[in-house]
């Protein structure tokens, strides 16, 4: 299935989430156009697809006629589409279209919201986040943070990171203490058009100790060659991973 | 409109109690004492919340003592009490260095995140970060900030102060403030009060920790402008959820974090099978919050097979917070609106 040829041109820019494996997390696409407008001859279509190593869609699914009053719901597992790799998951693209109007600001973005639910319980609520066209101004786009990163006996910290554009990218990671000591990971390389999940503990050395006189809780920064989108969440023990929110930029 | 869940047992009018007076000041931002307060009641020159505004410069900034401040005045003045509007930028006059110019107060950054310390019958805890990141050489000032521990009812229980040094993190551990063990069904609010004129790394990320895990999400801010529209948006906040074999209950934490008092909204619920309920949504003047048991107000949220969204109606500026809670494995989930 080839990208469609408008996306890299369209005013309505693409927004992003983490394609889980579904025997991990029953996702759901949220579709509501009360999210995005208030005006009763709004009118949307999405586009939702998948990809993993390649800027070419593995799948997509379209809903049109997106009008107030209407919700959709778009659950992954019963698209019957093949599941992204074990472990890693892929990328899910939700690409809202208003037809009613331009966007104010020559491009923007249509943010909606994936639900995913665990199957031992927990999961996670996230919007959907875009690479370009956000309205916030932030200082800088290559450095992101957590605040509040945890390593104990018996919880980790696991990231998933996004890579949505064409080119490799670099990234670092560096764990800060409470009182400011730091350790960094080696780099990470991220292929193009996939994701990256790792454990903190694993991909930084000495991190428990690092973060002892925190009682276990510490910040980080992400640190990519280009913007990327980074989500971070816990694991207790050899639990699922509980939550997933995306991490911080740097605000003017 | 007046409205009570009986899940939530939220009192909307403010209830006395016994705030931290350590400090011995009512209005910390301008480190104003309640002598000075008193004062001014007792002389005669304040009778409503503007004249102590005016009189004291209390409750010229963040805003937090303003029901504090209300209540000294109906206990000092008692039936003489007159109920003012809330001035949210005062004229406080010409500033020491004269000629004539009208200090115009600098907004702080305001930023709001719900607290559960024990709610629903959970041992949950609430654990707040912040990390002041920077690199390379020049650092800046270490950055204040100021956590004020809130009930629903927006009412005060307590102050917290750090000061963030440039690389460092501090933790706030909820449970150790004065008051946490006293919010009404384990549900309140945290209000970060933060002096920078940019945030940059500042805000703030909070962790609900239970014995089953820990969910994690960022604070959400007050609006930049305070007009008196700021409730009329392009769009709305709502909180999705999708179908499941887990139902979990569902909390909508909204916050008023603006001066204009957030009135006649509601709740609607809108599944993708076309379902529409509604339930009315308490008023809320600034820093009260509402944690709306949407599982309760809309039980088909419960089955597994329903998906769609609530939204607060009409639009709303809100400082708001989607919760889930699965209390046979008691795991929450947090995402900010």
């Amino acid at each position: 299935m080839a990208r469609a040829a408008s996306l890299d041109k369209a005013v309505w820019l693409p927004a992003y989430a983490w394609w889980p494996h579904p025997d991990e997390y029953d996702a759901s696409v949220i579709l509501t156009p009360y999210h995005a407008a208030v005006e009763p001859e709004a009118l949307f279509s999405f586009t939702v697809r998948g990809y993993d190593g390649s800027n070419q869609p593995l799948w997509e699914y379209f809903v049109e006629d997106v009008y107030i009053g209407r919700d959709f719901s778009v659950r992954l597992s019963d698209l019957g589409v093949p599941p992204p790799p074990p472990g890693q998951g892929a990328i899910l693209e939700v690409h809202g279209v208003r037809h009613d109007r331009m966007p104010k600001k020559g491009t923007g973005f249509i943010g909606m919201w994936v639900d995913a639910q665990a199957p031992q319980g927990g999961g996670y609520v996230i919007p959907t986040i875009p690479i370009r066209a956000q309205a916030k101004a932030i200082q800088r786009d290559d450095v992101q943070v957590v605040p509040g990163i945890v390593a104990t006996k018996d919880v980790d910290t696991e990231l998933v990171l996004l890579n949505v554009v064409d080119a490799p990218t670099q990234v670092k990671l560096v764990a800060s203490s409470i009182g400011g000591l730091i350790a960094e990971s080696d780099p990470i390389t991220i292929a193009p058009w996939t994701a990256w999940r790792g454990s903190l503990k694993h991909e930084i050395p000495r991190l428990r100790s690092l973060l002892r006189e925190g009682d276990g809780v510490g910040s980080l920064s992400i640190q990519s060659s280009h913007k990327i989108l980074p989500y971070f969440g816990f694991r207790k023990a050899d639990g699922p991973l509980l939550s997933l929110d995306h991490t911080a930029p740097i605000f003017a | 409109m007046s409205v009570t869940y009986a899940a939530m047992t939220t009192p909307l009018t403010p209830q006395p109690m016994n705030v931290h007076r350590s400090a011995d000041y009512v209005c910390h931002c301008r480190r104003v004492v309640y002598g000075r307060v008193e004062a001014a009641i007792e002389s005669g020159q304040a009778h409503s919340l503007a004249d102590i505004q005016r009189t004291t410069t209390a409750c010229t900034r963040c805003f937090g003592c303003r029901f504090e401040l209300e209540r000294m005045l109906k206990d000092k003045l008692g039936d003489a009490y007159r109920k003012s509007d809330f001035l949210s930028r005062p004229e406080l006059g010409s500033d020491a260095k004269g000629a004539g110019r009208t200090t115009v107060p600098h907004a702080p950054k305001r930023m709001y995140m719900p607290v559960l310390q024990g709610a629903a019958g959970s041992s949950v805890r609430t654990k707040v970060v912040i990390y002041h990141w920077h690199e390379g050489d020049d650092p800046p000032e270490p950055v204040d900030v100021r956590a004020d521990l809130l009930g629903l009812d927006g009412q005060r229980h307590s102050v917290w102060y750090a000061s963030v040094a440039p690389r460092e993190s501090v933790i706030l551990e909820v449970g150790e403030m004065d008051g946490a063990d006293q919010l009404t069904d384990g549900f309140g609010t945290l209000k970060l009060v933060v002096e920078a004129e940019r945030v940059g790394s500042l805000r703030p990320y909070f962790h609900f920790t239970t014995d089953g895990g820990i969910t994690s999400t960022h604070e959400k801010s007050s609006p930049r402008r305070q007009s008196e529209n700021v409730h009329n948006r392009k769009y709305s906040w709502i909180f999705p959820f999708g179908a499941g074999a887990r139902p979990a209950h569902a909390y909508f934490y909204s916050a008023n974090a603006t001066t204009a008092p957030l009135t006649e909204r509601e709740f609607v619920l809108n599944t993708t099978d076309g379902e529409r309920r509604r339930a009315p949504m308490p008023d809320l003047e600034l820093d009260q919050a509402v944690m709306a048991p949407l599982h309760e107000l809309f039980p088909a949220m419960l089955e597994p097979d329903c998906s769609g969204t609530v939204r607060v109606a009409p639009t709303a500026h809100l400082a708001g917070h989607i919760i889930r809670h699965e209390p046979d494995v008691d795991l929450w989930r947090v995402q900010h609106l």
